[in-house]
């Protein structure tokens, strides 16, 4: 019954984050600021939502199958956006500044 | 039923507003964030259905494939964009 | 846990290979979810095969920098470290959501460029995924022991300018010189045009 509703409350905010996430691709000026928004409220989404769902039915085998797929993308997202950051950076994508001028 | 399908709604909400960066994005880099961001959304949407449909065990094999597919697909065009210094316009 | 990998040079690929195959047999288990002698033969043979086509990769002989890592990993540290990035990853999250949804987005983007005196790669991947993940900064280049990294706002960064995230991460990787050796903050186009050459 806790866990039940533990389970809902996780799926909820997890949900909220990727939402958040979806808004923030959207939202901001430039490459360098929309890969913040790819990859902090993503992650953290599924790792919530990816929780929820494994206590939803229950502790069991898939279970700690969706925490196999939550250690896997914690670790890779950050690791593609990287790469995505270094092949933008080695071709000149300039990173848009307050102060400064456009990005081109 | 009820609960997982409104969460199926809006994560489904979610994986579809990147598309807006992928059609707009003015360069390559900002369609491969929205790509990624829509990728990752999937994974959970592909479990979400496996709960509705009480295939849990089946969807979240999919799921883990899709996981390392996407994971892998991101790595591998930006290894090319950054082999052949893919071009902002 | 130091010894077994410094003793000697011919058994110098154990911790490495063992730890591999600890890890895949955790993930045969979990994958095949049957346990009956046909479906772990299977697994067995896998794990053989994998093993033997991976051994260029990691904990050859002629290549033992992977078991030096391992050998200095401080372990303890090592299971606490992923609990606190997971409260950093939660503080970072708030401040990006909060950097989204107010309506005059108040972002000022900044980069830093700093040196790490880390020697080891896995401890330099460690630090540059923990960056990506906390607050608001993500790892754009490592390149040898450089990092240039894009904050989303000043403010976010500051435990990354004054050192204590690098010290952490040192600390799990038994890295002695993790001093940050500088710490510079490029704000406009110019100085990135003068600083890379474009």
């Amino acid at each position: 019954m806790i866990l039940a509703i533990i389970s809902k409350v996780l799926l909820a905010a997890g949900c909220g984050f990727l939402i958040v996430g979806s808004l923030g691709v959207n939202r901001f000026p430039d490459f360098y600021s929309r890969t913040h928004a790819a990859t902090k409220p993503d992650t953290m989404g599924l790792i919530l939502s990816m929780l929820g769902l494994a206590l939803y039915d229950g502790i069991n085998l898939n279970s700690a199958k969706l925490l196999l797929i939550v250690i896997f993308v914690a670790i890779g997202n950050p690791a593609a956006t990287h790469a995505l950051g270094w092949a933008a950076l080695s071709s000149r994508l300039m990173p848009w500044f307050r102060k400064g001028r456009e990005p081109r | 039923m009820s609960f997982l399908a409104v969460i199926t709604a809006l994560v489904a909400v979610a994986l579809g507003l990147p598309f807006y960066r992928v059609v707009k994005g003015p360069t390559v880099f900002d369609r491969l964030v929205g790509v990624g961001v829509a990728g990752t959304k999937t994974v959970l949407l592909i479990c979400l259905v496996g709960f509705m449909y009480g295939r849990v065990d089946m969807f979240i094999d999919i799921a883990i494939a899709y996981a390392m597919l996407n994971f892998l697909g991101a790595i591998v065009v930006a290894k090319y964009l950054k082999q052949t210094g893919g071009e902002p316009q | 846990m130091a010894s077994p990998s410094t003793t000697s040079s011919a058994r110098s690929g154990t911790p490495a290979t063992l730890l591999l195959i600890v890890f895949l047999a955790v993930l045969w288990i979990v994958f095949s979810g049957k346990l009956d002698p046909i479906h772990l033969g299977y697994g067995v043979l896998s794990i053989a095969l994998v093993v033997i086509m991976s051994r260029s990769l990691i904990g050859s002989r002629s290549d033992p920098l992977l078991n030096e890592v391992l050998a200095r990993i401080h372990w303890g540290r090592a299971l606490v470290y992923p609990f606190w990035l997971f409260g950093q990853i939660a503080l970072a999250n708030l401040a990006v959501a909060r950097l989204v949804l107010l309506p005059s987005m108040p972002i000022d983007p900044v980069l830093l460029r700093f040196k790490t005196g880390m020697k080891s790669p896995l401890a330099k991947v460690t630090l540059g995924n923990s960056i990506t993940l906390t607050p608001g900064t993500v790892t754009l280049r490592i390149k040898d022991d450089e990092f240039l990294v894009h904050a989303i706002h000043e403010d976010l960064a500051a435990g990354l300018i004054d050192g204590s995230m690098q010290r952490k991460v040192a600390g799990v990787f038994g890295e002695t010189e993790h001093e940050t050796i500088e710490c510079e903050l490029i704000r406009d186009a110019e100085t990135v045009r003068r600083e890379e050459g474009w």
